[in-house]
């Protein structure tokens, strides 16, 4: 399997090779290659999952997905520190290019002045332009080329976590419920947010108009119902979440030592005499309350996928482009089986784009100062 | 005064609403003659409006969220004996006051004073009591965790009802002897006999002395009293009611006719009838109003739901009032939480530990906590004058103004824990926007209820 992977990858790094030949061909064009490229080497990754449960998966071969995804990361990393040290060189040579330039302006205004050696200030002259014309090429070569590098090592970390799920879910059979992203139920509504500012009334609308009715219809937003609302509610400003944005339930540690995954834990005592809108919750095991304090389960193994017990986590969250936090300040109340914590007092009052952080505080990090410490980063999108 | 001063449009605009009135017997001609095009378009609401402003209709109130800390909140015989304590001046020491002294229920359970007055001047302005059931905290700062433990701050209060535990322990169990074991069980009375004249662990030195004196059980008896005397005066709260305001009837005949109105065809003459019946509920100036209060002057971020309020804590800049300390808000209502002899977490609470979460994972540190003062309802807000913690601003029109062009909050470096967040944008609305949003305002006081006896109007 590990031979295949890299085959596949050698002839992604062809087809970028071949394509750094043929100039004429633009960057988007080449970007649009690598992707493709990616994505055969990713419907790679995903096929020893499927193997994998059909062979009813034991230990060991569990181990097997964390062991290419181990490799995937160092070989990103790798590909990263390339790709970082090829746009250190291009600045460098970028500046040697600027200098050159600097230089011939300043022959050509000496050159009014002393009329003496013009043949051999226009050879040099010449000289110069065709070093920087060199200069130039070589530049748009390694800054692409860093580019690339940096792209295809993004997208290898990405496949990296997909196969790191693969085994943690082997790892962890049967108590891993939802591999979702967490989100909130769609029938939750809650419009509001404090510090919203109004850009332009029209521009942040809310987006209830495609959520209601359009999608019911299916009809083209100028032909009928333009607009579904005449209130001209402001939305979340500061609140766009970026498209590309990573809210995957697993992750690696910020230091990549460590890998994580969170998930709602649903409380069988509470379904019970819950009021009919958490019962809802629960039919959806991806979904977070609104307003109400709930819990999560943390798992957590290092990259051998040895579960790792005892971390002492500070809880953090936040909403970028909003002054607040959470409202309330949670933290790991139990550490239900090695490497699974229950973290609780989790409670969000409004939908949009949260950040959560957990930030390792075991022994050894202790010492160290706030900001070196380890941490894991999830996004969600409510 | 400046209303007069408006613009030609708005005066036009109330006299067409004046014009509307008469033409409600279903003479649809004149409708359409009274109403200019904009202004029919302002009655023009989508389903999705509809939903949307049926989330801040009372009728989708219900009923106060589970209170786990008092297994007494929905008892009717502690509702009742607790609206005797909230009116009975006789509990307390001087025969003075009782909580109706600066909540007055024909005053929307305020008391019209910038400050409150009573034994002597409060820090703070009086809030309503109306809707409070419903909120997880507490006092403008939230230094609260349930209404029943809210309840017995004011009667220690030197500046309030100034009665100590022990002195207001003894009068209500002579007065109320049997209300009290009604609901509560038997009760020796006996402790009474051993009690100091008097006696709190809040009070001056005297007080303070005699509770130190007093024996372990003596101290638990007497708390168990007061404490359910507040559980009691929370019952009575939380079957306070509102009638529905003009805004609440609007939106039921929005909701009601909704699906009569969604044909397309604006000119028709059952639709010109249907505005017909809206504008005699709001005039024009009071719909533009609410357009804007859930639009472009963004109100409705805080101020949502049937209440208007998100019972949040959130720093406007209100205007300090030259006090020795300044304003801390909820980062000093928190502190108090924290310490707080009557919280969910305490030994008077019906809460299992695990039951109170709120306090448990209770926001201690943050800088957003500074200063931060809890939403306040709109409900009733035209007829509940002055405005904000100290009574700052005289009328709406003030209270606009701030929000149009706010104030930062002040920044004292000695006091402060770190530079105030400022919550809110200037507005920038014109003068003619101001007053549209000013008359919606006052659309959302009910009526009085003269007949329901919660109120004891």
């Amino acid at each position: 399997m590990l031979l295949l992977l890299k085959k596949i990858k050698i002839k992604a790094k062809k087809i970028i090779n071949r394509k750094t030949i043929i100039r004429k061909i633009s960057f988007s064009f080449a970007f649009i290659f690598t992707l493709l490229a990616s994505n055969q080497s990713i419907a790679y990754a995903a096929s020893p999952k499927t193997q994998a449960n059909e062979n009813q998966t034991s230990k060991t071969q569990a181990s097997k997905p964390l062991t290419i995804a181990v490799e995937m990361l160092a070989q990103a990393n790798s590909e990263e520190t390339q790709s970082r040290q090829l746009i250190v060189k291009a600045n460098k040579v970028r500046k040697q290019i600027k200098n050159l330039r600097a230089q011939m302006l300043k022959d050509k205004s000496n050159k009014d002045k002393l009329n003496k050696e013009e043949s051999s200030k226009e050879k040099s002259k010449k000289d110069k332009s065709e070093h920087i014309s060199q200069l130039n090429k070589l530049l748009e070569k390694e800054q692409k080329k860093g580019a690339e590098l940096r792209l295809h090592s993004k997208l290898l970390k990405q496949q990296a976590t997909v196969q790191f799920e693969q085994g943690f879910i082997d790892l962890w059979q049967g108590k891993i419920v939802s591999r979702s992203p967490l989100t909130m139920n769609a029938d939750v509504k809650n419009y509001f947010s404090h510090n919203a500012k109004i850009r332009s009334v029209h521009k942040n609308k809310l987006n209830m108009n495609n959520m209601e009715v359009q999608s019911e219809n299916n009809i083209p937003e100028d032909t009928t119902n333009q607009s579904v609302m005449s209130l001209e509610i402001p939305a979340l400003t500061g609140q766009n979440a970026p498209p590309d944005l990573n809210i995957d339930a697993f992750k690696f540690s910020r230091k990549e030592k460590y890998f994580a995954h969170i998930e709602v834990q649903n409380n069988d005592t509470e379904i019970n005499n819950a009021e009919s809108d958490i019962s809802k919750h629960s039919a959806n095991v991806s979904a977070v309350p609104l307003n109400k304090i709930h819990q999560w389960r943390l798992f957590v193994t290092d990259l051998a996928g040895t579960p790792i017990e005892g971390i002492n986590f500070e809880v953090e969250g936040h909403m970028p482009g909003h002054v607040h936090g959470l409202p309330t300040k949670p933290r790991v109340t139990k550490e239900i089986e090695p490497g699974v914590y229950l973290v609780d007092g989790m409670k969000f009052q409004m939908k949009g784009w949260w950040v959560i952080k957990f930030i390792l505080r075991s022994d050894e990090n202790e010492a160290e100062n706030k900001s070196q410490s380890d941490f894991f980063i999830f996004n969600l999108v409510l | 005064m400046r209303i007069f001063q408006l613009s030609a449009l708005l005066s036009c605009l109330i006299l067409l609403s004046a014009c509307l009135k008469e033409s409600n017997n279903n003479n649809v001609q004149e409708v359409e003659k009274s109403l200019s095009a904009q202004q029919l378009s302002l009655y023009q609401f989508t389903e999705v409006d509809i939903a949307f402003l049926e989330k801040f209709s009372i009728n989708a109130l219900g009923t106060p969220p589970e209170s786990v800390s008092n297994h007494f909140a929905d008892n009717e015989l502690a509702a009742k004996l607790g609206k005797k304590l909230f009116f009975d001046k006789s509990l307390s020491r001087n025969n003075q006051f009782s909580c109706a002294s600066c909540h007055q229920p024909q005053r929307y359970f305020t008391d019209g004073l910038k400050l409150s007055k009573a034994s002597g001047t409060t820090h703070r302005s009086s809030p309503t009591i109306l809707g409070a059931a419903y909120s997880p905290w507490q006092f403008w700062d939230g230094r609260k965790d349930s209404l029943w433990s809210q309840a017995l701050g004011p009667i220690e209060d030197a500046n309030e009802i100034n009665t100590t535990r022990v002195e207001y322990v003894r009068r209500l169990l002579k007065k109320y002897p049997q209300d009290y074991q009604n609901i509560f069980g038997e009760l020796s009375m006996s402790f009474l006999g051993e009690l100091p004249e008097v006696a709190s662990p809040l009070g001056d030195n005297i007080a303070q002395a005699q509770w130190q004196a007093m024996d372990k059980s003596l101290k638990h008896q007497v708390n168990k009293v007061f404490t359910n005397a507040g559980k009691v005066m929370m019952a009575y709260q939380r079957q306070l009611t509102l009638p529905m305001s003009r805004f609440d009837q609007f939106v039921e005949l929005l909701a009601k006719d909704k699906n009569i109105n969604s044909d397309e065809n604006a000119s028709s003459n059952s639709d010109l009838n249907y505005i017909a019946k809206l504008s005699d509920i709001l005039t024009p100036v009071e719909v533009m109003g609410m357009r804007l209060f859930v639009g472009k002057a963004n109100c409705a971020s805080c101020h949502n739901g049937p209440l208007f309020t998100n019972y949040e804590f959130h720093n406007i800049g209100a205007p300090e009032v030259g006090m020795p300390s300044v304003e801390l808000g909820r980062y000093q209502g928190v502190k108090e939480l924290l310490t707080d002899e009557f919280s969910c977490l305490s030994l008077w609470s019906d809460a299992k530990e695990n039951d109170c979460a709120e306090m448990r994972f209770l926001k201690s540190s943050g800088p957003e906590l500074v200063g931060a003062l809890k939403t306040p309802t709109l409900r009733n807000i035209g007829s509940t004058a002055p405005y904000m913690q100290f009574g700052q601003f005289d009328n709406l029109q003030q209270v606009l103004g701030h929000y149009n062009k706010p104030s930062p909050p002040v920044y004292n470096r000695e006091q402060h824990p770190n530079r105030p967040h400022f919550d809110i944008m200037p507005l920038k609305l014109d003068a003619q926007e101001l007053l549209a949003l000013e008359s919606f305002l006052r659309t959302l006081t009910s009526p009085l209820p003269k007949d329901d006896p919660w109120w004891g109007i």
